[in-house]
């Protein structure tokens, strides 16, 4: 028998069950570690979105506006929700930090996108600091008709 | 069957069977390779733990065209220098250095220790051969390896692990009685010292 074929005729050694299961421990940790982290990002994600959502959608001017409704729901597109809405927005930027540098991609696009949700709050914010100040004006009396 | 980038990238999407695949399939040929560099059980199951560790970590950076065998293969080799370096600044850890079997008892047809073919003589035999034909024999044999991967690996010319490979062969060919059964250390004591 040739020795290439005599060593192919044995089985070879293996690593002992307890190195297998701290290996794949190391591989479950890992992966478990990073679907945390999505997760929270994701839960943080949504909360901003919604908040995002509650802000655009009863602000004056939104796609539901408080004229003539209920008083309480402008009150609660006021610059509280805005810098509400920032903070969760800084603490995305800093979940995203801690993306493996791997994924340097991933957390470039979120970096980017929280720029420019921060940019359009801030754009917001003084739409809102306008009317405020149109708002709070008084309005001239309109000349009544004569009837 | 998947290839090793596919069960990869299932294991990226959060597949972990896929990673349990991967592993199964190179375990036993890295623990091998590694045992035949640092000839303890122990050690060697500590630098293939430590050698999955750096591979996960480095899995994100991992160019898509490297092929993951050499690449694992490469890992471990470079755990075992760290360790074998380590190792020689205590020379009583050196002189203590076990000599692990490379093969289990049994043999694949069922023959057992002490039958016509000792699988202990034969692993010891291979472990006496210089360490430079002995990774050609293993990386060739156990992990398939071409010979075009185990000199990128080694830093050698192809033709170079060609004839190591066939010079350790030969070695282990004159240390073969024709009888079936290895002579005892038929080309000396070998290097107690890992010159890798």
């Amino acid at each position: 028998m040739e020795p290439d074929e005599l060593f192919r005729a044995f089985e070879i050694e293996e690593p002992s069950a307890s190195t297998d299961e701290r290996i794949l421990a190391l591989a479950a940790g890992r992966f478990r570690r990073r679907r945390r982290r999505r997760a929270a990002l994701m839960t943080i994600g949504a909360g901003s979105m919604a908040a995002l959502f509650a802000f655009l959608a009863f602000s004056p001017g939104g796609i539901l506006p408080p004229g003539g409704g209920d008083a309480n729901v402008a009150e609660a597109a006021s610059m509280e929700d805005i810098e509400s809405l920032r903070e969760d927005l800084v603490q995305i930027r800093e979940m995203a930090e801690l993306i493996p540098s791997e994924l340097d991609r991933e957390q470039q696009n979120i970096d980017l996108r929280v720029r420019e949700c921060l940019k359009d709050l801030e754009r917001l914010e003084r739409v809102l600091e306008s009317f405020d100040e149109r708002l709070s004006k008084p309005e001239t009396p309109k000349k009544g008709v004569n009837l | 069957m998947r290839s090793d980038r596919e069960l990869i990238r299932l294991y990226e999407r959060g597949n972990e069977e896929a990673f349990r695949e991967f592993y199964s399939r190179h375990r036993r040929v890295l623990f091998v390779y590694l045992l035949s560099l640092v000839r303890s059980r122990e050690t060697a199951e500590e630098l293939l733990q430590d050698t999955f560790c750096a591979f996960l970590q480095g899995l994100g950076r991992l160019n898509g065209s490297v092929d993951l065998r050499p690449y694992l293969v490469r890992t471990a080799r470079n755990r075992a220098i760290d360790h074998l370096r380590k190792s020689r600044r205590d020379a009583a850890a050196l002189e203590s250095r076990a000599e692990d079997s490379l093969f289990k008892a049994r043999g694949r047809d069922g023959s057992e220790r002490g039958g016509l073919i000792d699988p202990e003589e034969v692993s010891r035999l291979l472990q006496r051969l210089p360490e430079e034909q002995r990774e050609a024999v293993i990386l060739r044999v156990f992990a398939g390896m071409t010979f075009r991967e185990i000199a990128e690996l080694a830093g050698c010319p192809e033709a170079s692990v060609v004839s190591r490979y066939r010079y350790g062969l030969e070695k282990l060919r004159a240390a073969w009685k024709t009888d079936g059964k290895p002579k005892r250390c038929e080309y000396g004591a070998g290097r107690t010292v890992s010159s890798v």
